[in-house]
């Protein structure tokens, strides 16, 4: 192999985000089963395949966008304790599971095997990491081979909040403030939500200190200048921020319906969850309100094939299938390597950016995959290796100039999946309690605060935040959850207008404002100053 | 101050039915947003004075006049689109017949007459159209989100279409 054969870089990067949802005035609530999935069968999986190879040494690289939403949630001991009693809850169905099915040997080795998952899930949750799954991410990254990012405080559709310059800002600078307060160090590289970029977004990334962000390729094909090196080298946004683009093949291998490693017929089936199957007395406890059918997260069946009976999951047939997927992707990764040397100016770098949730959520051997992929890119005879962006643009220099287009990773490529017949009505609300807020925290300026009125105006601004998650518009667009995304759209409004009312009349009533501090308690340090129209930094005015 | 999930329940409700979000705005405005290159969303407010009569009793449609920003000096003579917009409503898409790619648009809304003056109600503010892209086949968006909505699960279970894929 050549020297020039062995040049090139693979960036993997996983986005993890879910939606501030914590329901305090509920004694449960079932979307916030969406933080406890999430925990049990992306990230704990995950921890366990860092801290795997860190144990074998393995000088790997991988990048983890944390959004602030769901670092707050990770940080939540109301959440934490409902998590634990979500996990024993798990647990003690594997536990009847292995009962049920003592005359079904193959099911029984499955169940069994749910249950090792949930014992171990529970030791690494309560045991190792003393419910905070944030210091085993840190512990990564101090050791330098996971680099942590961040995103916008609430995940909001930034071209789409771009009326005004402030509520940009603020999504940028308050996520950063969370990460950083949490993480304990500043991201040196910004998740926009939505890889949605709009030009002149760099601006406010520069003035955050951020050095990279992630675009779809065709941000990067279309910029203002055509990019030499296509989608393999970042461009210099003109300010030193620098945009990396998104692979498509690598993407297209992962993601795709058609062609993507997860729906290969050997993999769990996720559809098929004894949620749905079993007698209605038997999994009762288990699922919503004792007679609504839920995933319960034990599943038996493999994908086997469209329109064919579902036949048993096979773990070591899936593992099989993981290692030789993982090869293929190597492969196709080294193959790009070599083509990509004879034309390029520089060590090409391949970005592959995913959500961390399709890894052991939807596709449960994700994690394992992830490792295998990981350690072959290890491996010191392969022309790949992994690096962090920041590690590629300590070592690469003299980027090319050039601003990307408007873009985002979604459906069409646009905004059209945040802003269409189901969800554009919130638009005009959101850009209105914008415009008040701002209104009113400049009213304010000059004058003695107390501290109750800061208090309300603090509170104000996390309204505004929360409604502007774009969770909310892609929910309401993929009907899903549609009800609760308006119903969460609409109470944000409301405590937003609310606390607008009584602040603009003298009138905040304490008990009222401490019931929206408990419910919305995302931000504490928040500032609402951040609001102020002129004010491009965090000093309060004197 | 303590509070119980109840009085949380309580104060939670009484807000939502008491100041839920309602449209009112006393000026004129007109916002444009982007959507897709060749399409943008305009919402508007013709503002206290206007709007009533002008819904119940003016039989002049809307216009949208929307113009790139680099005409904006002389789009009375040329380089502007007309669009009708329904009186009736405060949002419209806006399709653009022969946009510049990725230019920056801006609008006025008003009512147009037969010499085609705009009398303006609302200008908009500045916005740029996403660039038409090359043909690189889209791959996200294959996998739904983390959600586990109870009908939609059911149903998504009872569509044999595959792992993960909706």
């Amino acid at each position: 192999m050549t020297d020039l054969m062995k040049h090139g870089f693979l960036s993997i990067i996983l986005h993890a985000h879910l939606p501030y949802v914590r329901h305090p005035e509920h004694e449960s609530f079932f979307e916030e089963n969406w933080l406890f999935e999430a925990i049990t069968e992306c990230y704990i999986p995950l921890i366990g395949v860092l801290d795997r190879l860190q144990n074998d040494k393995v000088p790997y690289r991988l990048t983890l966008s944390l959004s602030p939403p769901l670092i707050s949630m990770l940080r939540d001991e109301l959440l934490q304790t409902r998590y634990l009693k979500y996990l024993h809850q798990s647990l003690e169905l594997a536990e009847k599971e292995i009962i049920r099915t003592r005359l079904q040997p193959e099911l029984q080795k499955l169940a069994r095997l749910y249950r090792r998952f949930y014992k171990k899930t529970l030791a690494i949750y309560q045991d190792q990491y003393g419910y905070d799954l944030l210091i085993a991410f840190k512990k990564h990254h101090t050791a330098g081979t996971l680099k942590l990012i961040t995103c916008a405080a609430t995940h909001g559709l930034l071209p789409l909040l771009n009326i005004s310059e402030i509520a940009v800002r603020n999504q940028i600078k308050i996520g950063i403030e969370t990460f950083k307060a949490n993480l304990g160090f500043s991201p040196s590289g910004f998740w926009l939500p939505e890889c949605a970029y709009y030009p002149g977004v760099e601006t406010l990334l520069a003035e955050a200190s951020i050095n990279y962000f992630f675009v779809d390729s065709h941000g990067i094909m279309n910029a203002s200048q055509r990019p030499r090196n296509g989608v393999f080298a970042p461009l210099d946004c003109g300010n030193g921020v620098m945009a990396f683009a998104r692979d498509p093949a690598s993407s297209r291998q992962v993601w795709s319906s058609q062609e993507g490693y997860p729906g290969d017929q050997d993999y769990r089936e996720y559809y098929k969850d004894i949620g749905f199957d079993l007698d209605l007395d038997y999994i009762a406890p288990y699922i919503l309100d004792s007679d609504i059918r839920i995933s319960t997260g034990i599943k038996y069946y493999r994908i086997t094939g469209k329109d064919l009976p579902k036949e048993i999951y096979n773990p070591k047939k899936a593992r099989a299938k993981v290692q030789q997927h993982a090869q293929d992707f190597i492969n196709k990764r080294q193959q790009q390597i070599i083509d990509l040397n004879t034309t390029m100016d520089r060590p090409p770098i391949i970005i592959a950016p995913y959500d961390a949730e399709l890894f052991g959520h939807w596709w449960f051997e994700g994690p394992q995959w992830l490792e295998c992929v990981l350690r072959l890119a290890s491996n010191p005879s392969n022309p790949i290796q992994t690096i962090s962006c920041s590690d590629y643009l300590a070592q690469q220099s003299d980027h090319q100039i050039a601003t990307p287009s408007a873009s985002t990773w979604g459906d069409q490529g646009y905004f059209s999946y945040w802003i269409n017949e189901t969800n554009n009505w919130i638009y005009p609300f959101l850009h209105k309690a914008e415009a008040e807020m701002e209104q009113l925290v400049l009213d304010f300026e000059g004058l003695t605060i107390t501290s109750l009125q800061k208090r309300a105006l603090n509170q104000a601004a996390r309204s505004i935040l929360l409604a502007q998650a774009s969770d909310w518009p892609f929910i309401m667009k993929s009907g899903t959850t549609t009800d609760y995304a308006n119903k969460r759209i609409t109470d944000h409004l409301a405590r937003f207008n609310y606390l607008h009312d009584a602040i603009r009349k003298n009138n905040i009533d304490n008990r009222y404002l401490t019931a929206l501090e408990t419910m919305d308690n995302i931000f504490p340090t928040i500032n609402f100053w951040d609001y102020l129209p002129s004010k491009k930094n965090n000093e309060s005015p004197s | 101050m303590k509070l119980t999930q109840l009085d949380l329940l309580e104060i939670s409700q009484e807000i939502r039915q008491c100041y839920a979000p309602k449209m009112s705005a006393s000026t004129p405005k007109l916002i444009l947003m982007p959507v897709a290159p060749k399409h943008l969303y305009a919402y508007w407010s013709l503002g206290n004075n206007k709007s009533i009569p002008l819904q119940e009793s003016s039989t002049q449609p809307l216009t949208l006049r929307i113009y790139s920003a680099s005409d904006k000096n002389n789009y009375l003579s040329k380089g502007y689109e007309d669009i009708p917009m329904n009186r009736t409503q405060s949002q419209q898409d806006v399709f653009l017949s022969n946009p510049t790619n990725g230019a920056s648009y801006q609008a006025s809304l008003g009512t147009c007459f037969s010499d085609n003056f705009l009398d303006v109600i609302a200008d908009s503010n500045l916005t740029q159209l996403p660039q038409e892209k090359p043909a690189i086949t889209q791959v996200k968006a294959d996998f739904r989100p983390l959600s586990t909505n109870k009908e939609i699960k059911a149903s998504a279970y009872n569509n044999d279409s595959g792992q993960g894929i909706k």
